[in-house]
């Protein structure tokens, strides 16, 4: 597909989004700020209608905060977010923010501290119907619940049950049946899978595809595995430190990958075959503080490649390998 | 006759046999509370505590009925044949005997409750209001409101109470202000007591709902795009409120001797039955009659001790971490 084509079918566009945190030091009357935290450092992303976006980095390199960003659980330093071309940061009235509230919905982590103790599954689940149909008959809202209990594979009895009556697995799915129960276009899910076994990790992911399908939704995945983000991605996105090295298809970051960070998280993934004869990348060292990013490229301390010089004092730019793979890198591989 | 169906010879099949779960009863399984009170109930102690507070509410409630004589009146039976007049020990005529005016010091203690109940629950209820609102608005918008609050938390805690409630009692008594002229006794302790009470429990609902509010369910209602009303009272209430209980219950045993305490202090309305009054009265005469302070005393003593243990059982019973 090309890349004109693609303009009327995207969906959500992140534009040099920055999500600094201030690190503030407690003086004798009020705080001042010493340092930033930069979580998220310019990140550019384009989503697709439809499609399920791969986001994968390391622990600390941001990939939570783009989602929280993303559903404005946080809101960015400076850099645009447009949905369906709106800024989601400038939204005039409350009809409009409400239609993004909607439509856009996020997926936990944790299946036990995302499900509120107090609360029956029903209201769990009905709550956004409560929200954004306030004037729904008692009867339809039930029966609405009862259906999506239904298709996230629960009966219709596990309504009347407290959250701590049910495993991770099925925790999960409930959180999902509440994310969907309000008809969303768009869900980031903030790594669904990390809290559960493997097996249960395979159900889910199933049943996610599943859902995409009847309901027509686009997934923004954050993961920290890869193997899973190669499971259901159509593109993936590699962040490093707060910034996306590596950006394109499923199968030119997995097979021709470009970046040397990725390259190395690759080398990571075990595979099931003993004659393979393996070539693992150590990376030395901890990523870099986010506090002090590196000069230059910020994978430079810990790169193979890198030359010294010009790596560490330029800021490679996106280098476009082939259409839509895009690589932050001097010397990409190939 | 043989003719063994098909259907026989298999039985239920297994699908038949998995439906019995799909068809439990759709029952609303036992609630939080519920099982609070299984735990409580578990608890030895804690049913004695319960059981005081019971028979000294019961007493607090039917005061007309279990006393004989109004609790204000010079020796009611002085007619009667057997004993009688002030500081009268023990005896038939007058159960726990008479104070030094003559008045049935059982009556006093039946009726006295009514005072130590009234304003230790009415107190207590009214710094959990003024603190869980304060502490909720603090906790849940932060930034300027919350360090304004916590500034006059700081400021509340810091008063030394005795002090002020001594002040604020003989000011309102005073009689200065019109309006203030016609304050009971138990209006006055309830108001001082509850408006200097709270800050503590500012404090922990401010804490509480910090932690709450990093909690991802309530991530998950902004994300459904939930008011902060529906937030505050649906996500985050509910799930601080067992240390509310607690720290509620552990106030109203305080109340009860900070009203005792004041009393005792000469403070308050010398018309007004209650426990401290009755122990500051029988001072005088600790030597000849002991039973007229220790009776109140230990009145006190238990009511409060009772509030304190039911307090603790319910801190044990609400901990999530103790499953069954």
């Amino acid at each position: 597909m090309t890349a004109e084509s693609h303009k009327s079918k995207i969906l959500l566009e992140l534009r040099d989004v920055r999500k600094w945190f201030p690190v503030k030091e407690q003086g004798f009357v009020g705080s001042r700020q010493v340092a930033n935290i930069k979580a998220v450092d310019g990140v550019n992303l384009v989503i697709y209608r439809g499609e399920t976006l791969g986001l994968v980095g390391e622990s600390g390199c941001g990939k939570t905060t783009t989602g929280k960003v993303i559903v404005k659980l946080e809101v960015p330093t400076t850099g645009q977010i447009l949905y369906n071309g709106q800024d989601i940061y400038a939204f005039h009235t409350k009809e409009d923010e409400m239609y993004f509230k909607r439509n856009v919905q996020m997926i936990f982590q944790d299946p036990y501290s995302s499900l509120n103790p107090r609360m029956l599954v029903m209201d769990i689940i009905g709550e956004g119907l409560d929200i954004h149909e306030p004037k729904m008959s008692k009867l339809r809202r039930d029966e609405k619940v009862y259906d999506l209990l239904d298709k996230v594979g629960l009966e219709r009895y596990h309504a009347m049950r407290y959250p701590h009556e049910f495993s991770g697995g099925q925790r999960q799915r409930i959180g999902i049946a509440r994310s969907l129960s309000v008809n969303p276009e768009l869900v980031v899910a903030d790594e669904p899978v990390s809290a559960l076994d493997v097996s249960v990790q395979a159900q889910i992911l199933n049943l996610m595809q599943d859902l995409q399908k009847q309901f027509n939704l686009t997934y923004i995945f954050v993961a920290h595995d890869l193997s899973v983000i190669k499971h259901v991605s159509d593109r993936v996105a590699v962040m490093y430190l707060g910034t996306i090295v590596e950006y394109g298809s499923n199968n030119q970051v997995f097979t021709e990958t470009g970046h040397p960070y990725t390259v190395s998280l690759m080398s990571a993934i075990p595979r099931p075959d003993p004659r393979r004869k393996m070539k693992r990348i150590v990376l030395p060292g901890e990523p870099p503080s986010p506090i002090n990013v590196p000069t230059g490229c910020r994978f430079h301390p810990r790169c193979y490649k890198s030359d010294g010089e010009k790596c560490i004092k330029e800021d490679p730019p996106m280098i476009e390998l082939e259409e839509g793979h895009l690589v932050k890198c001097h010397y990409p591989e190939m | 006759m043989a003719t063994v169906t098909d259907k026989d010879a298999k039985g239920p099949s297994t699908a038949e046999l998995l439906r019995v779960g799909d068809e439990a009863p759709v029952e609303k399984s036992p609630s939080h509370w519920s099982t609070v009170w299984k735990r409580f109930q578990r608890n030895k102690l804690a049913i004695y505590g319960f059981f005081v507070i019971l028979v000294v509410v019961i007493m607090a409630i039917l005061a007309p009925v279990i006393s004989q004589h109004y609790p204000t009146a010079l020796d009611p039976l002085f007619d009667k044949y057997g004993g009688g007049g002030a500081d009268e020990h023990p005896s038939l005529k007058y159960p726990i005997g008479t104070d030094t005016l003559g008045r049935d010091l059982f009556s006093r203690i039946v009726w006295g409750s009514q005072i130590s109940l009234l304003v230790g629950i009415t107190a207590s209820a009214l710094s959990t209001f003024i603190g869980v609102i304060l502490g909720a608005l603090a906790g849940y918008y932060r930034g300027m409101t919350e360090e304004i609050i916590m500034r006059l938390t700081d400021m509340f805690l810091a008063v030394p109470f005795l002090l002020i409630a001594i002040v604020a009692v003989s000011f309102l008594r005073s009689g200065r202000i019109e309006f203030l002229q016609n304050m009971t006794h138990a209006t006055i302790m309830i108001s001082v007591l509850g408006l200097f009470g709270w800050a503590g429990l500012a404090r922990l609902t401010t804490a509480e709902v910090k932690r709450v509010m990093t909690l991802e369910y309530v991530s998950a209602a902004i994300c459904l795009g939930a008011s902060d009303w529906r937030i505050i009272s649906k996500h985050v209430l509910p799930n601080i409120l067992s240390p509310l209980v607690v720290v509620t219950t552990l106030n109203i045993g305080g109340n009860i001797l900070a009203e005792a305490g004041l009393t005792f202090l000469g403070f308050g309305d010398p018309q007004t039955v209650s426990w401290g009054r009755v122990v500051n009265e029988g001072v005088i005469n600790l030597i000849n009659n002991p039973e007229q302070v220790f009776i109140a005393g230990f009145g006190i003593f238990f009511l409060v001790l009772a509030f304190n243990i039911v307090g603790d059982a319910l801190n044990d019973a609400m901990n999530p971490r103790l499953k069954d």
